[in-house]
Protein backbone atom coordinates (compact mmCIF):
# COMPACT_ATOMS: atom_id res chain seq x y z
CA UNK A 1 0.00 0.00 0.00
CA UNK A 2 1.36 3.42 -0.84
CA UNK A 3 0.20 6.99 -0.69
CA UNK A 4 -0.02 9.26 -3.72
CA UNK A 5 -1.55 12.69 -3.99
CA UNK A 6 -4.22 14.06 -6.25
CA UNK A 7 -4.98 17.71 -5.57
CA UNK A 8 -4.99 18.22 -1.81
CA UNK A 9 -6.18 14.74 -0.95
CA UNK A 10 -4.10 11.79 0.13
CA UNK A 11 -5.06 8.67 -1.77
CA UNK A 12 -4.14 5.14 -0.81
CA UNK A 13 -3.14 2.78 -3.57
CA UNK A 14 -3.19 -0.96 -3.10
CA UNK A 15 -1.23 -2.82 -5.74
CA UNK A 16 -1.32 -6.51 -6.43
CA UNK A 17 -0.38 -8.80 -9.24
CA UNK A 18 -2.25 -11.96 -10.18
CA UNK A 19 -1.17 -14.63 -12.61
CA UNK A 20 -4.13 -16.04 -14.51
CA UNK A 21 -2.67 -18.80 -16.67
CA UNK A 22 -4.74 -20.35 -19.44
CA UNK A 23 -4.39 -23.71 -21.14
CA UNK A 24 -5.89 -23.02 -24.55
CA UNK A 25 -6.76 -25.67 -27.08
CA UNK A 26 -5.20 -24.38 -30.26
CA UNK A 27 -6.89 -27.05 -32.37
CA UNK A 28 -5.55 -29.77 -34.67
CA UNK A 29 -4.76 -27.40 -37.53
CA UNK A 30 -2.58 -25.15 -35.41
CA UNK A 31 -0.80 -28.17 -33.90
CA UNK A 32 0.01 -29.35 -37.44
CA UNK A 33 1.10 -25.84 -38.37
CA UNK A 34 3.54 -25.58 -35.48
CA UNK A 35 4.81 -29.17 -35.96
CA UNK A 36 5.57 -28.58 -39.64
CA UNK A 37 7.22 -25.26 -38.83
CA UNK A 38 9.47 -26.89 -36.24
CA UNK A 39 10.25 -30.20 -37.96
CA UNK A 40 10.31 -29.26 -41.65
CA UNK A 41 10.59 -25.46 -41.76
CA UNK A 42 7.31 -25.39 -43.66
CA UNK A 43 4.51 -22.81 -43.58
CA UNK A 44 1.00 -24.26 -43.88
CA UNK A 45 -2.34 -22.62 -44.57
CA UNK A 46 -5.78 -24.15 -44.89
CA UNK A 47 -7.68 -24.35 -48.17
CA UNK A 48 -11.47 -24.42 -48.18
CA UNK A 49 -12.54 -27.59 -50.07
CA UNK A 50 -15.55 -25.73 -51.46
CA UNK A 51 -14.45 -22.20 -52.50
CA UNK A 52 -10.72 -23.07 -52.55
CA UNK A 53 -9.87 -19.89 -50.67
CA UNK A 54 -6.50 -20.33 -48.90
CA UNK A 55 -6.47 -19.02 -45.32
CA UNK A 56 -3.29 -17.99 -43.59
CA UNK A 57 -2.93 -18.35 -40.63
CA UNK A 58 -4.80 -21.65 -41.10
CA UNK A 59 -8.41 -21.39 -39.99
CA UNK A 60 -10.71 -24.26 -39.07
CA UNK A 61 -13.87 -22.68 -40.51
CA UNK A 62 -14.38 -20.99 -43.86
CA UNK A 63 -16.65 -18.06 -43.05
CA UNK A 64 -17.83 -17.69 -46.65
CA UNK A 65 -18.90 -21.33 -47.11
CA UNK A 66 -19.58 -22.03 -43.42
CA UNK A 67 -17.85 -25.39 -43.52
CA UNK A 68 -15.07 -26.91 -41.49
CA UNK A 69 -11.58 -27.49 -42.82
CA UNK A 70 -9.55 -30.50 -41.65
CA UNK A 71 -5.90 -31.57 -41.65
CA UNK A 72 -6.47 -32.86 -45.21
CA UNK A 73 -7.17 -29.30 -46.30
CA UNK A 74 -3.80 -27.95 -45.17
CA UNK A 75 -1.55 -26.71 -47.96
CA UNK A 76 2.06 -25.58 -47.99
CA UNK A 77 2.74 -21.92 -48.74
CA UNK A 78 6.06 -20.43 -49.82
CA UNK A 79 7.84 -18.22 -47.28
CA UNK A 80 7.44 -15.23 -49.58
CA UNK A 81 4.70 -12.74 -50.21
CA UNK A 82 3.75 -9.24 -51.26
CA UNK A 83 3.47 -6.22 -48.97
CA UNK A 84 -0.06 -4.80 -48.71
CA UNK A 85 0.37 -2.44 -45.75
CA UNK A 86 2.90 -1.37 -43.13
CA UNK A 87 3.51 0.75 -40.09
CA UNK A 88 6.41 1.55 -37.80
CA UNK A 89 5.61 1.41 -34.10
CA UNK A 90 7.31 4.20 -32.21
CA UNK A 91 6.03 3.89 -28.64
CA UNK A 92 7.02 1.69 -25.72
CA UNK A 93 5.08 -1.51 -25.56
CA UNK A 94 4.91 -4.15 -22.87
CA UNK A 95 5.88 -7.34 -24.65
CA UNK A 96 3.10 -9.82 -23.91
CA UNK A 97 5.59 -12.72 -24.14
CA UNK A 98 8.07 -11.40 -21.59
CA UNK A 99 6.31 -8.69 -19.58
CA UNK A 100 9.29 -6.41 -20.31
CA UNK A 101 9.37 -3.27 -22.43
CA UNK A 102 10.09 -4.11 -26.07
CA UNK A 103 12.72 -2.00 -27.83
CA UNK A 104 11.25 0.39 -30.39
CA UNK A 105 10.88 1.51 -33.16
CA UNK A 106 9.95 -1.67 -35.02
CA UNK A 107 8.15 -2.34 -38.26
CA UNK A 108 4.93 -4.25 -38.88
CA UNK A 109 4.00 -5.56 -42.28
CA UNK A 110 0.65 -6.77 -43.51
CA UNK A 111 1.16 -9.02 -46.52
CA UNK A 112 -0.23 -11.88 -48.56
CA UNK A 113 1.89 -15.00 -48.83
CA UNK A 114 2.03 -16.23 -52.43
CA UNK A 115 -0.97 -18.49 -52.97
CA UNK A 116 -2.88 -17.22 -49.89
CA UNK A 117 -6.12 -15.29 -50.15
CA UNK A 118 -5.94 -13.59 -46.76
CA UNK A 119 -3.44 -11.14 -45.35
CA UNK A 120 -1.24 -11.85 -42.38
CA UNK A 121 0.86 -9.64 -40.12
CA UNK A 122 4.42 -9.97 -38.91
CA UNK A 123 7.45 -7.91 -37.96
CA UNK A 124 9.47 -6.51 -40.85
CA UNK A 125 13.16 -5.52 -40.79
CA UNK A 126 12.59 -1.92 -41.77
CA UNK A 127 11.85 1.09 -39.61
CA UNK A 128 12.12 3.77 -42.28
CA UNK A 129 8.67 4.15 -43.83
CA UNK A 130 10.11 5.95 -46.84
CA UNK A 131 11.86 2.69 -47.76
CA UNK A 132 8.66 0.66 -47.73
CA UNK A 133 6.00 0.61 -50.37
CA UNK A 134 2.97 -1.51 -51.11
CA UNK A 135 3.77 -4.19 -53.66
CA UNK A 136 7.28 -4.89 -52.36
CA UNK A 137 8.25 -8.52 -51.98
CA UNK A 138 8.87 -9.91 -48.49
CA UNK A 139 10.45 -13.15 -47.32
CA UNK A 140 10.43 -15.02 -44.01
CA UNK A 141 13.71 -15.09 -42.10
CA UNK A 142 13.98 -18.33 -40.11
CA UNK A 143 15.89 -18.81 -36.91
CA UNK A 144 18.64 -21.47 -36.99
CA UNK A 145 16.99 -23.42 -34.22
CA UNK A 146 13.27 -24.10 -34.68
CA UNK A 147 11.07 -24.67 -31.62
CA UNK A 148 7.52 -24.44 -33.02
CA UNK A 149 6.79 -20.83 -32.04
CA UNK A 150 5.83 -18.36 -34.73
CA UNK A 151 7.80 -15.30 -33.61
CA UNK A 152 10.75 -17.32 -32.29
CA UNK A 153 11.12 -19.43 -35.44
CA UNK A 154 10.39 -16.58 -37.85
CA UNK A 155 11.59 -13.49 -35.97
CA UNK A 156 10.71 -11.23 -38.89
CA UNK A 157 10.10 -10.93 -42.64
CA UNK A 158 12.68 -9.10 -44.69
CA UNK A 159 11.99 -6.82 -47.60
CA UNK A 160 13.54 -8.29 -50.75
CA UNK A 161 15.47 -5.50 -52.48
CA UNK A 162 14.63 -4.99 -56.15
CA UNK A 163 18.11 -5.85 -57.41
CA UNK A 164 17.88 -9.30 -55.79
CA UNK B 1 -42.60 -0.70 -35.01
CA UNK B 2 -43.74 0.35 -31.54
CA UNK B 3 -41.96 3.36 -30.25
CA UNK B 4 -38.96 3.57 -27.93
CA UNK B 5 -38.11 6.94 -26.41
CA UNK B 6 -35.05 8.33 -24.69
CA UNK B 7 -36.39 10.70 -22.05
CA UNK B 8 -33.22 11.73 -20.25
CA UNK B 9 -29.44 11.33 -20.31
CA UNK B 10 -26.67 12.04 -17.86
CA UNK B 11 -22.92 12.06 -18.40
CA UNK B 12 -19.92 12.54 -16.16
CA UNK B 13 -17.12 14.87 -17.07
CA UNK B 14 -14.56 12.69 -18.86
CA UNK B 15 -11.11 12.85 -17.29
CA UNK B 16 -7.75 11.16 -17.41
CA UNK B 17 -7.82 9.69 -13.94
CA UNK B 18 -10.81 9.64 -11.62
CA UNK B 19 -8.75 8.01 -8.90
CA UNK B 20 -11.02 9.48 -6.23
CA UNK B 21 -14.01 7.40 -7.38
CA UNK B 22 -14.52 3.64 -7.52
CA UNK B 23 -16.23 2.60 -10.72
CA UNK B 24 -19.31 1.84 -8.69
CA UNK B 25 -19.34 5.41 -7.31
CA UNK B 26 -18.74 6.79 -10.79
CA UNK B 27 -21.82 4.92 -12.03
CA UNK B 28 -23.89 5.91 -9.00
CA UNK B 29 -23.24 9.63 -9.58
CA UNK B 30 -24.49 9.51 -13.14
CA UNK B 31 -27.55 7.36 -12.32
CA UNK B 32 -28.50 9.59 -9.38
CA UNK B 33 -28.19 12.67 -11.57
CA UNK B 34 -30.52 11.07 -14.13
CA UNK B 35 -33.08 10.31 -11.39
CA UNK B 36 -32.89 13.92 -10.17
CA UNK B 37 -33.18 15.38 -13.67
CA UNK B 38 -36.30 13.30 -14.39
CA UNK B 39 -37.80 13.60 -10.92
CA UNK B 40 -37.99 9.84 -10.53
CA UNK B 41 -36.79 7.36 -7.92
CA UNK B 42 -35.27 3.93 -8.33
CA UNK B 43 -38.76 2.42 -7.94
CA UNK B 44 -39.67 3.98 -11.31
CA UNK B 45 -36.98 1.99 -13.11
CA UNK B 46 -38.26 -1.30 -14.53
CA UNK B 47 -35.01 -3.00 -15.41
CA UNK B 48 -31.38 -2.20 -16.09
CA UNK B 49 -28.98 -2.89 -18.96
CA UNK B 50 -25.30 -2.12 -18.46
CA UNK B 51 -22.24 -2.17 -20.71
CA UNK B 52 -18.70 -2.72 -19.50
CA UNK B 53 -15.65 -4.89 -20.08
CA UNK B 54 -14.25 -7.41 -17.65
CA UNK B 55 -10.61 -6.93 -18.70
CA UNK B 56 -10.95 -3.21 -18.02
CA UNK B 57 -12.68 -3.66 -14.69
CA UNK B 58 -10.37 -6.47 -13.60
CA UNK B 59 -13.23 -8.70 -12.50
CA UNK B 60 -15.24 -11.35 -14.26
CA UNK B 61 -18.91 -10.54 -14.74
CA UNK B 62 -17.88 -7.05 -13.64
CA UNK B 63 -21.46 -5.78 -13.84
CA UNK B 64 -22.18 -7.80 -10.69
CA UNK B 65 -20.07 -5.28 -8.77
CA UNK B 66 -22.24 -2.27 -9.67
CA UNK B 67 -25.71 -3.61 -8.89
CA UNK B 68 -26.06 -1.23 -5.94
CA UNK B 69 -24.98 1.76 -8.04
CA UNK B 70 -27.42 1.08 -10.88
CA UNK B 71 -30.23 0.29 -8.45
CA UNK B 72 -30.82 -3.26 -9.63
CA UNK B 73 -30.47 -5.26 -6.42
CA UNK B 74 -33.44 -7.67 -6.55
CA UNK B 75 -34.30 -6.35 -10.01
CA UNK B 76 -33.75 -7.52 -13.59
CA UNK B 77 -30.30 -6.56 -14.87
CA UNK B 78 -28.31 -7.78 -17.82
CA UNK B 79 -25.08 -6.63 -19.41
CA UNK B 80 -23.54 -6.22 -22.81
CA UNK B 81 -19.83 -6.98 -22.64
CA UNK B 82 -19.04 -4.54 -25.38
CA UNK B 83 -19.75 -1.07 -26.66
CA UNK B 84 -22.56 0.88 -25.00
CA UNK B 85 -24.48 1.39 -28.26
CA UNK B 86 -25.28 -2.33 -28.21
CA UNK B 87 -26.54 -1.92 -24.62
CA UNK B 88 -28.91 0.72 -25.95
CA UNK B 89 -30.22 -1.82 -28.48
CA UNK B 90 -30.71 -4.42 -25.74
CA UNK B 91 -32.58 -1.83 -23.64
CA UNK B 92 -34.77 -0.83 -26.59
CA UNK B 93 -35.70 -4.49 -27.11
CA UNK B 94 -36.82 -4.73 -23.48
CA UNK B 95 -39.21 -1.83 -24.09
CA UNK B 96 -40.40 -3.32 -27.40
CA UNK B 97 -41.05 -6.68 -25.69
CA UNK B 98 -43.71 -4.92 -23.66
CA UNK B 99 -42.31 -6.45 -20.46
CA UNK B 100 -40.98 -3.17 -19.07
CA UNK B 101 -42.18 0.43 -19.23
CA UNK B 102 -38.80 1.88 -18.30
CA UNK B 103 -35.22 0.69 -18.82
CA UNK B 104 -32.09 2.29 -17.42
CA UNK B 105 -29.08 1.90 -19.74
CA UNK B 106 -25.65 2.60 -18.27
CA UNK B 107 -22.10 2.27 -19.54
CA UNK B 108 -18.88 3.00 -17.73
CA UNK B 109 -15.14 2.67 -18.18
CA UNK B 110 -12.05 3.65 -16.25
CA UNK B 111 -9.16 3.39 -18.66
CA UNK B 112 -6.85 4.67 -15.92
CA UNK B 113 -7.10 1.46 -13.91
CA UNK B 114 -5.26 -0.88 -16.27
CA UNK B 115 -2.68 -0.79 -19.07
CA UNK B 116 -4.90 -0.20 -22.11
CA UNK B 117 -2.26 -1.49 -24.55
CA UNK B 118 -2.29 -4.90 -22.87
CA UNK B 119 -6.10 -4.98 -22.71
CA UNK B 120 -6.27 -4.19 -26.41
CA UNK B 121 -3.51 -6.66 -27.23
CA UNK B 122 -5.60 -9.37 -25.53
CA UNK B 123 -8.20 -8.98 -28.32
CA UNK B 124 -5.81 -10.87 -30.61
CA UNK B 125 -5.57 -14.65 -30.66
CA UNK B 126 -2.92 -15.94 -28.25
CA UNK B 127 -0.95 -18.24 -30.58
CA UNK B 128 -0.65 -16.61 -34.01
CA UNK B 129 -0.95 -12.88 -33.30
CA UNK B 130 -0.94 -11.69 -29.70
CA UNK B 131 2.82 -11.99 -29.17
CA UNK B 132 3.37 -9.68 -32.16
CA UNK B 133 2.21 -7.03 -29.72
CA UNK B 134 -0.52 -5.64 -31.96
CA UNK B 135 -2.90 -3.27 -30.22
CA UNK B 136 -5.45 -0.62 -31.13
CA UNK B 137 -2.78 1.90 -32.22
CA UNK B 138 -0.51 -0.30 -34.31
CA UNK B 139 -3.44 -2.00 -36.06
CA UNK B 140 -4.97 1.45 -36.72
CA UNK B 141 -1.59 2.46 -38.18
CA UNK B 142 -1.77 -0.46 -40.62
CA UNK B 143 -5.34 0.43 -41.56
CA UNK B 144 -4.54 4.13 -42.05
CA UNK B 145 -1.48 3.24 -44.15
CA UNK B 146 -3.53 1.01 -46.46
CA UNK B 147 -6.40 3.51 -46.72
CA UNK B 148 -3.97 6.37 -47.56
CA UNK B 149 -2.25 4.32 -50.20
CA UNK B 150 -5.41 3.10 -51.86
CA UNK B 151 -7.13 6.46 -52.13
CA UNK B 152 -4.30 9.02 -51.96
CA UNK B 153 -5.50 10.44 -48.63
CA UNK B 154 -3.01 12.81 -46.96
CA UNK B 155 -1.92 13.14 -43.35
CA UNK B 156 -3.06 16.76 -43.50
CA UNK B 157 -6.61 15.74 -44.41
CA UNK B 158 -6.69 13.35 -41.46
CA UNK B 159 -5.26 16.07 -39.20
CA UNK B 160 -8.25 18.23 -40.06
CA UNK B 161 -10.53 15.69 -38.35
CA UNK B 162 -8.55 15.99 -35.14
CA UNK B 163 -8.52 19.80 -35.37
CA UNK B 164 -12.29 19.90 -35.97
CA UNK B 165 -13.17 17.52 -33.15
CA UNK B 166 -10.82 19.12 -30.64
CA UNK B 167 -12.28 22.52 -31.48
CA UNK B 168 -15.82 21.22 -30.99
CA UNK B 169 -14.78 19.75 -27.63
CA UNK B 170 -14.26 23.30 -26.33
CA UNK B 171 -18.07 23.69 -26.40
CA UNK B 172 -18.73 20.40 -24.60
CA UNK B 173 -18.40 20.70 -20.80
CA UNK B 174 -18.06 16.89 -20.51
CA UNK B 175 -15.14 16.61 -22.95
CA UNK B 176 -11.80 15.39 -21.61
CA UNK B 177 -9.34 17.25 -23.86
CA UNK B 178 -10.26 20.91 -24.09
CA UNK B 179 -7.42 22.58 -25.89
CA UNK B 180 -7.61 23.83 -29.44
CA UNK B 181 -4.97 22.41 -31.79
CA UNK B 182 -3.78 23.31 -35.29
CA UNK B 183 -3.07 21.15 -38.32
CA UNK B 184 0.66 21.75 -37.74
CA UNK B 185 0.29 20.65 -34.11
CA UNK B 186 -1.12 17.32 -35.32
CA UNK B 187 1.48 16.87 -38.06
CA UNK B 188 4.32 17.72 -35.66
CA UNK B 189 3.08 15.65 -32.73
CA UNK B 190 5.00 12.56 -31.71
CA UNK B 191 4.92 9.74 -34.26
CA UNK B 192 3.18 6.70 -32.74
CA UNK B 193 2.51 4.19 -35.53
CA UNK B 194 3.05 5.69 -38.95
CA UNK B 195 1.06 7.55 -40.28
CA UNK B 196 -0.59 8.12 -36.90
CA UNK B 197 0.79 10.79 -34.61
CA UNK B 198 -0.17 11.36 -31.00
CA UNK B 199 -2.85 13.91 -31.94
CA UNK B 200 -4.40 11.60 -34.56
CA UNK B 201 -5.30 9.35 -31.63
CA UNK B 202 -7.70 9.66 -28.71
CA UNK B 203 -6.69 10.03 -25.06
CA UNK B 204 -7.64 7.39 -22.50
CA UNK B 205 -10.47 8.60 -20.30
CA UNK B 206 -12.56 7.68 -17.28
CA UNK B 207 -16.29 8.31 -17.25
CA UNK B 208 -19.85 7.01 -17.33
CA UNK B 209 -23.11 7.70 -19.13
CA UNK B 210 -26.71 6.78 -18.27
CA UNK B 211 -30.06 7.18 -19.95
CA UNK B 212 -33.68 6.22 -19.41
CA UNK B 213 -35.69 4.53 -22.16
CA UNK B 214 -39.44 4.21 -22.11
CA UNK B 215 -42.51 3.57 -24.26
CA UNK B 216 -44.77 6.09 -25.98
CA UNK B 217 -47.35 6.25 -23.23
CA UNK B 218 -44.90 6.85 -20.39
CA UNK B 219 -42.64 9.19 -22.38
CA UNK B 220 -45.27 11.92 -22.40
CA UNK B 221 -45.48 11.82 -18.60
CA UNK B 222 -41.73 12.09 -18.14
CA UNK B 223 -40.69 14.79 -20.63
CA UNK B 224 -41.81 17.31 -23.23
CA UNK B 225 -38.82 16.44 -25.39
CA UNK B 226 -38.71 12.69 -25.99
CA UNK B 227 -36.29 11.38 -28.60
CA UNK B 228 -37.53 8.44 -30.67
CA UNK B 229 -35.62 5.49 -32.08
CA UNK B 230 -36.18 5.58 -35.86
CA UNK B 231 -33.75 3.08 -37.28
CA UNK B 232 -31.16 0.49 -36.32
CA UNK B 233 -28.64 -1.65 -38.13
CA UNK B 234 -25.62 -3.59 -36.95
CA UNK B 235 -23.01 -5.60 -38.78
CA UNK B 236 -19.83 -7.40 -37.78
CA UNK B 237 -16.80 -8.11 -39.96
CA UNK B 238 -14.28 -10.99 -39.75
CA UNK B 239 -12.19 -11.36 -36.58
CA UNK B 240 -8.78 -11.51 -38.25
CA UNK B 241 -7.66 -8.18 -39.72
CA UNK B 242 -6.14 -10.21 -42.56
CA UNK B 243 -9.57 -11.53 -43.50
CA UNK B 244 -11.06 -8.06 -43.96
CA UNK B 245 -10.94 -5.37 -46.56
CA UNK B 246 -8.83 -2.94 -44.52
CA UNK B 247 -9.41 0.08 -46.77
CA UNK B 248 -13.21 0.29 -46.58
CA UNK B 249 -15.43 -0.19 -43.53
CA UNK B 250 -17.72 -2.69 -45.22
CA UNK B 251 -19.48 -3.78 -42.02
CA UNK B 252 -20.29 -0.18 -41.10
CA UNK B 253 -21.61 0.42 -44.60
CA UNK B 254 -23.99 -2.56 -44.28
CA UNK B 255 -25.10 -1.49 -40.79
CA UNK B 256 -25.83 2.03 -42.04
CA UNK B 257 -27.81 0.75 -45.03
CA UNK B 258 -30.05 -1.30 -42.73
CA UNK B 259 -30.61 1.63 -40.38
CA UNK B 260 -31.30 4.08 -43.22
CA UNK B 261 -33.82 1.69 -44.74
CA UNK B 262 -35.69 1.32 -41.45
CA UNK B 263 -35.80 5.10 -40.96
CA UNK B 264 -36.62 5.86 -44.62
CA UNK B 265 -33.42 7.83 -45.17
CA UNK B 266 -32.23 7.94 -48.79
CA UNK B 267 -29.80 10.88 -48.74
CA UNK B 268 -28.11 10.90 -45.32
CA UNK B 269 -26.03 14.04 -45.87
CA UNK B 270 -29.15 16.01 -46.68
CA UNK B 271 -31.66 14.35 -44.36
CA UNK B 272 -29.67 13.67 -41.18
CA UNK B 273 -29.03 16.89 -39.23
CA UNK B 274 -26.45 15.71 -36.72
CA UNK B 275 -24.00 12.80 -36.50
CA UNK B 276 -22.02 11.32 -33.62
CA UNK B 277 -19.55 8.69 -34.81
CA UNK B 278 -16.95 6.50 -33.12
CA UNK B 279 -13.79 8.20 -34.44
CA UNK B 280 -11.17 5.76 -33.10
CA UNK B 281 -8.44 7.69 -34.96
CA UNK B 282 -8.40 10.65 -37.34
CA UNK B 283 -8.24 8.65 -40.59
CA UNK B 284 -11.02 6.43 -39.26
CA UNK B 285 -13.51 9.34 -39.28
CA UNK B 286 -12.72 9.93 -42.97
CA UNK B 287 -13.45 6.25 -43.63
CA UNK B 288 -16.69 6.58 -41.66
CA UNK B 289 -17.88 9.46 -43.89
CA UNK B 290 -17.57 7.10 -46.84
CA UNK B 291 -19.25 4.13 -45.16
CA UNK B 292 -22.16 6.25 -43.94
CA UNK B 293 -22.71 7.39 -47.51
CA UNK B 294 -21.88 11.06 -46.88
CA UNK B 295 -19.45 10.90 -49.79
CA UNK B 296 -18.22 8.36 -52.32
CA UNK B 297 -15.59 5.69 -51.60
CA UNK B 298 -12.13 7.22 -51.40
CA UNK B 299 -13.54 10.75 -51.09
CA UNK B 300 -13.29 11.07 -47.28
CA UNK B 301 -10.27 13.37 -47.60
CA UNK B 302 -11.95 15.55 -50.16
CA UNK B 303 -15.07 15.67 -47.98
CA UNK B 304 -13.17 17.11 -44.98
CA UNK B 305 -11.36 19.58 -47.28
CA UNK B 306 -14.70 20.86 -48.57
CA UNK B 307 -16.37 21.07 -45.16
CA UNK B 308 -13.43 21.98 -42.90
CA UNK B 309 -14.32 25.64 -42.64
CA UNK B 310 -18.05 25.01 -42.22
CA UNK B 311 -19.79 23.89 -39.05
CA UNK B 312 -19.84 20.23 -40.09
CA UNK B 313 -22.43 18.62 -37.76
CA UNK B 314 -20.31 15.52 -37.14
CA UNK B 315 -19.03 14.90 -33.61
CA UNK B 316 -20.07 18.26 -32.17
CA UNK B 317 -19.25 16.69 -28.79
CA UNK B 318 -15.59 16.49 -29.77
CA UNK B 319 -15.94 12.78 -30.48
CA UNK B 320 -13.76 9.96 -29.25
CA UNK B 321 -10.65 11.95 -30.23
CA UNK B 322 -11.51 14.28 -27.32
CA UNK B 323 -12.96 11.81 -24.76
CA UNK B 324 -12.37 8.08 -24.77
CA UNK B 325 -13.82 5.98 -21.93
CA UNK B 326 -13.68 3.10 -24.42
CA UNK B 327 -16.66 0.90 -23.56
CA UNK B 328 -18.95 3.91 -23.02
CA UNK B 329 -18.16 5.60 -26.35
CA UNK B 330 -21.16 4.24 -28.26
CA UNK B 331 -23.66 5.12 -25.53
CA UNK B 332 -22.10 8.60 -25.27
CA UNK B 333 -22.76 9.02 -29.02
CA UNK B 334 -26.41 8.07 -28.37
CA UNK B 335 -26.64 10.48 -25.40
CA UNK B 336 -25.14 13.33 -27.43
CA UNK B 337 -27.59 12.77 -30.30
CA UNK B 338 -30.49 12.61 -27.83
CA UNK B 339 -29.30 15.85 -26.19
CA UNK B 340 -29.08 17.52 -29.60
CA UNK B 341 -32.59 16.38 -30.58
CA UNK B 342 -33.96 17.57 -27.23
CA UNK B 343 -32.46 20.97 -28.08
CA UNK B 344 -30.44 20.88 -24.86
CA UNK B 345 -26.91 20.82 -26.26
CA UNK B 346 -26.20 24.46 -25.30
CA UNK B 347 -23.07 25.78 -27.00
CA UNK B 348 -22.68 22.68 -29.18
CA UNK B 349 -26.35 22.68 -30.31
CA UNK B 350 -27.05 22.18 -34.01
CA UNK B 351 -29.99 24.53 -34.59
CA UNK B 352 -33.22 22.82 -35.54
CA UNK B 353 -31.77 19.28 -35.43
CA UNK B 354 -34.63 16.84 -36.04
CA UNK B 355 -32.91 13.64 -37.17
CA UNK B 356 -29.64 12.33 -35.75
CA UNK B 357 -27.30 9.38 -36.22
CA UNK B 358 -25.23 7.65 -33.53
CA UNK B 359 -22.53 5.08 -34.32
CA UNK B 360 -21.02 2.61 -31.86
CA UNK B 361 -18.22 0.14 -32.43
CA UNK B 362 -16.71 -3.03 -30.98
CA UNK B 363 -13.30 -4.54 -31.51
CA UNK B 364 -10.22 -3.51 -33.43
CA UNK B 365 -10.48 -1.42 -36.61
CA UNK B 366 -14.30 -1.23 -36.76
CA UNK B 367 -15.04 -4.94 -36.55
CA UNK B 368 -18.52 -4.63 -34.98
CA UNK B 369 -20.67 -1.64 -35.89
CA UNK B 370 -23.99 -0.33 -34.61
CA UNK B 371 -25.83 2.49 -36.37
CA UNK B 372 -28.85 4.13 -34.72
CA UNK B 373 -31.11 6.85 -36.05
CA UNK B 374 -33.17 9.06 -33.79
CA UNK B 375 -35.87 11.66 -34.33
CA UNK B 376 -36.89 14.54 -32.09
CA UNK B 377 -40.33 16.02 -31.56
Amino acid sequence: MSKTRKGQEDIFEIKWKTDLPYRYSIGKLAVKFFEELKENKKILGSKCPKCEKVHFPPRAVCADCFIKMTLDDMVELPPRGTLEGFTVVNYPFTDPSTGGIRPFPYGYALFKLDGADTYTMHFVNETDVTKMKIGQRVEAVFNDELIGDLTADIPYFRIIKEEE
Amino acid sequence: MDKVAIVGCAQTKYEEDKIDLTYSELVFDVVKQLHNDLGISNDDVGCVITSSNDFNDGRTIANMAIQDAVGSVRKSESRVSGDGAFAFVYGAMRILSGSYDTVLVVSHCKCSEVNQYLVNNSIFDPYYQRHLGLDQISSAGLMANMYMNKYGITEEQAAKVAVKNRKYALSNPYAHLQKEISIDDVLNSKMMAHPLKELDLPPFSDGAVAMLLTNEEKAKKLTDTPVWLKGYGSCTDAYYLGHRNMTDLIALELAAKTAYKMAGVTNPLKEVDVFEVYDAFSFHELMIYESLGLCDKGEGGKFIDEHFDSQLPINKSGGVLSSNPTMANGLIRVAEIATQLMGKADKRQVDGAKLGLAHGMNGICSQGNCVLLFGGE
